[in-house]
């Protein structure tokens, strides 16, 4: 997949500008940002859900093709009706027609989430950890070569956030190429192959994590330190502190004082 | 499966009760044979009053309970019903005109003429209105402003009424009925019900789909736009034509599909066919109770279905509660 000098306009004011980026099979890219960044419109731009200027070689197939491309995982955990775990899986399967009993992808799809103990469950009286690995799973029965997914590990628990993005690393190495936008800068860095930074609509650095989370990305872009390091269980990457950057900041604190 | 044969042979079962309720006492066997002969006066009735009424019941119900399921599915919302579009209400503002102006009284079918053109303009209206983004919200918003201008001028209608007698006729005929009507109402109202029923039959999968969200769905070859345009349509046929043939019979685009839901374990496209029969079977049964509790009183099929499926609601509500909440 790639995207070609793509812009997403908010009346006058662009929300994504010029965007360029291609995603490889194997790349689990994390897309890195504050918020307001233009992370999430970045990735529906990229799948034609909004109006945008430039090109996203996904927008060259049909609706029905694309579904068969790539599989988008929406930020809002959305099950609107108690179906089973079993049927939401199966709702995966949809851009392929009329659905079949015991198709192989679902049960793949299950096994891989470990969502076989919970089959028959009522979906909506899931937790909201549960309800992420379903949607997951519905996301991977689909069964295309590209996932997009908007904060997969929002509001789980560390556990559940290491499972989640250890999967996706895992469908990556297995020849899926995934984006994922992420706030934990740490877990991305851990992750993901390659980080993208995106601030106020443009790319500011991509690569390998050390490129990326530099002192001074993280300044001009977060506005906050933190400690690098590369051990033997990995990178350990945590915030330390926000920054005072601008001047109207601390002339508002002198006024409080 | 299971599902569908209980439901099917419910609707067969009290149509057979329809066609053998009525003024007229006759045995079982009589009354079917004088309704494939047609012959004497039993066949008049079996063949033009009673036949029409049990066809119309199956086609109402069918209609209100096909476009609730549609309209909850799409809107992802227990609480949506065929109404919520203002179809209902520009259809009955299109009967009252017909009735205030004496419009209705020029010949036999003037009165659902009216119903549906006045539907035809709602639909053009909500289509103007909703945009042509395919999201559900603004389609909510321009139905509910559709909806209240229809009964604010159905109101003033009233309102200006130049007489006691045809403001009776206008609320008489807003409670819904399927009494004296004929076989002109079952021919004026199937094309609208075949068109509606393909069309929103057809949209099973992208309801499945919208279990997901409007996002969700779009990204699994699911277009919003045009499965907005059939919903649409395809209520607007339906419901067009039900309010045309027998005015306002709340409550069934509600209940039912609330009530069969755990039948079809939530699936909303399976709920498509099961609230059609569904649908069928609770009017056949209105309809059946309208002539057995008070048969000479002329009781309205929209008065006792309100009655009947506001308490079921509840009890429903009562039952699903911990669900709900």
């Amino acid at each position: 997949m790639s995207l070609h000098n793509l812009s997403v306009y908010r009346g006058d004011c662009p929300v994504i500008d010029g965007v360029s980026l291609s995603l490889e099979k194997g790349d689990f890219i994390g897309l890195l940002g504050p918020n307001g960044a233009g992370k999430t419109t970045l990735m529906r731009a990229a799948l034609g859900i909004l109006g945008h200027q430039g090109n996203s070689s996904l927008l060259k197939l049909s609706k029905a093709e694309r579904a068969k491309k790539v599989a988008w995982l929406p930020q809002v955990r959305e099950i609107a009706w108690g179906l089973s775990v079993r049927d939401l899986v199966a709702l995966g399967r949809l851009p392929y027609g009329s659905l079949r009993e015991n198709d192989m992808n679902v049960d793949a799809a299950m096994s891989k989430m470990e969502l076989n103990a919970f089959a028959d469950r009522i979906a909506t009286q899931l937790s909201g950890g549960e309800q992420a690995r379903v949607l997951i799973a519905r996301a991977l029965a689909q069964d295309t070569p590209i996932l997009m997914a908007d904060e997969p590990t929002a509001s789980l628990d560390p556990a559940n956030q290491i499972t989640t993005l250890k999967i996706f690393s895992k469908l990556a190495a297995d020849g899926k190429g995934i984006i994922a936008s992420i706030h934990d800068l740490g877990l991305a860095a851990r992750y993901c192959t390659k980080l993208v930074l995106l601030d106020k609509g443009k790319i500011v650095a991509f690569g390998p994590a050390d490129k990326v989370l530099t002192p001074k990305n993280l300044q001009n872009v977060f506005s906050i330190d933190a400690h690098y390091e590369k051990t033997e269980r990995g990178v350990i990457f945590q915030p330390l502190s926000v920054l005072q950057t601008g001047s109207k900041n601390t002339a508002e604190e002198e006024v409080l004082e | 499966m299971r599902l569908g044969l209980f439901l099917i042979s419910m609707v067969t079962l009290l149509f057979l009760c329809s066609l053998l309720t009525g003024h007229t006492q006759a045995s079982v066997t009589n009354s079917l044979s004088a309704l494939i002969s047609g012959e004497g006066p039993l066949g008049t009735v079996m063949q033009e009053i009673r036949l029409p009424r049990a066809i119309l019941a199956v086609l109402i119900g069918g209609a209100l309970g096909l476009s609730g399921a549609a309209m909850q599915g799409y809107l992802r919302n227990p609480l949506a019903e065929p109404g919520l579009i203002g179809i209902s209400g520009s259809a009955a503002l299109g009967a009252v005109l017909s009735l205030q102006t004496g419009f209705a009284a020029a010949f036999w079918l003037a009165l659902p003429l009216s119903a549906l053109g006045m539907s035809v303009f709602a639909v053009l209206l909500i289509m103007l209105l909703a945009g042509s983004q395919g999201r559900s919200l603004s389609l909510i918003l321009a139905g509910i402003a559709i909806s209240a201008l229809a009964g604010a001028m159905m109101s003033l209608v009233l309102n200006l009424s130049p007489n006691p007698y045809a403001t009776a006729e206008i609320v008489f005929w807003m409670m819904g009925s399927l009494a004296d009507r004929s076989f002109d109402h079952v021919w004026l109202a199937l094309p609208f019900f075949i068109v509606g029923a393909v069309m929103l039959l057809s949209i099973g999968p992208a309801l499945n789909a919208l279990t997901l969200g409007e996002d969700a769905a779009q990204t699994m070859g699911i277009s919003l736009v045009n499965t907005r345009y059939i919903l649409v349509i395809g209520v607007a046929a339906m419901i067009g034509a039900t309010t045309a043939v027998a005015g306002a019979v709340g409550f069934v685009g509600l209940v039912v599909p609330h009530i069969l839901r755990r039948w079809v374990n939530s699936n909303p496209s399976k709920l498509l066919w099961a609230s059609m029969l569904g649908g069928a079977i609770l009017v056949l049964a209105a309809d059946l109770l309208v002539r057995l509790v008070l048969p000479d009183r002329d009781l309205k099929l929209g008065v006792v279905m309100a009655i009947l499926g506001a308490p079921l609601f509840l009890h429903l509500i009562y039952k699903t509660r911990t669900e709900l909440s």
